[in-house]
């Protein structure tokens, strides 16, 4: 799965660690997340997509194979 | 804005000190913790210098290892601190317990206080084990997700080692004493520690 967490996160200024202060998760986390090494529960991309008041499927994308 | 409770804690004084600076406390800790162990060994006055050195050096390498580490970069969380706050607490009530109580027990009448001396290092290691478990608990989802991992990996590896020296000694082809169990909570410990650097490692150290 991709993401635009690092973009979205660019746009308003934020480093990993203000980001992961927002979410309640660690800084690793968030790291994680953006490099696509980890696929957040539904729960904490709900909780991603209401910070950055967009639809959830605007900020995660499916791979193309899953497309 | 977030409650206090869930606010990332900063706690470090070192997270403003020089790679160089942390390294050198990172070193200091260590040589406390060898003339700890050194005073220990020799007894009378330094017994008690050395109990008090490793009560602090143990900690200590605990947190100034996390400062330099390539890993866990990041503020403590609360969990984490917590931790940290209990292991703190409970190292030296071993320490204290392994070295001036246990020893007893090998003298004393065989009954239920020779097993409560004998018995009583452990009570210190369960804390430990409760506030690891609550430090677990409190973590977000990845972090569970790879203390878990670690756990498993260790209690795999500390189970068929000990199943295999077990079995070792139960055919007669090693002779082991029951002390030997005394290593099997350092080695989970180690295996889990080693394992959770490695997973942590791959997640790389991000900006």
């Amino acid at each position: 799965m991709h993401n635009r967490l690092r973009e979205l996160r660019g746009e308003l200024g934020w480093s990993q660690g203000d980001l992961a202060e927002q979410l309640e998760v660690s800084r690793q986390t968030v790291n994680a997340i953006e490099t696509g090494k980890y696929d957040p529960s539904l729960p904490l991309a709900f909780r991603i997509a209401r910070l950055f008041q967009q639809p959830i499927e605007k900020i995660f994308l499916p791979d193309e194979e899953n497309a | 804005m977030l409650p206090t409770s869930a606010r990332p804690i900063r706690t470090a004084p070192l997270a403003h000190w020089s790679r160089r600076q942390r390294w050198l406390f990172v070193l200091f800790s260590f040589a406390l913790m060898l003339v700890g162990i050194h005073w220990l060994m020799r007894g009378g006055w330094q017994l008690w210098a050395g109990l008090l050195a490793m009560s602090l050096s143990v900690p200590m390498v605990a947190y100034s290892c996390r400062s330099v580490s390539r890993t866990e970069t990041g503020p403590m969380s609360p969990a984490e601190r917590r931790f940290l706050i209990e292991f703190s607490f409970s190292m030296p009530v071993y320490f204290v317990l392994v070295i001036l109580l246990w020893g007893h027990a090998r003298q004393m009448d065989q009954g239920w206080l020779r097993a409560l001396v004998a018995v009583s290092p452990a009570l210190p290691v369960a804390w430990l084990s409760v506030a690891f478990t609550r430090m677990i608990l409190g973590s977000d989802e990845l972090m569970q997700r790879i203390h878990l991992q670690a756990l498993a990996v260790s209690a795999g590896a500390v189970s068929i080692l000990s199943m295999a020296l077990g079995f070792l000694a139960a055919a007669k082809v090693l002779a082991l004493k029951g002390d030997i169990l005394l290593w099997v909570f350092p080695v989970l410990a180690w295996v889990y520690g080693s394992v959770r650097w490695w997973l942590m490692r791959r997640l790389g150290r991000g900006d």
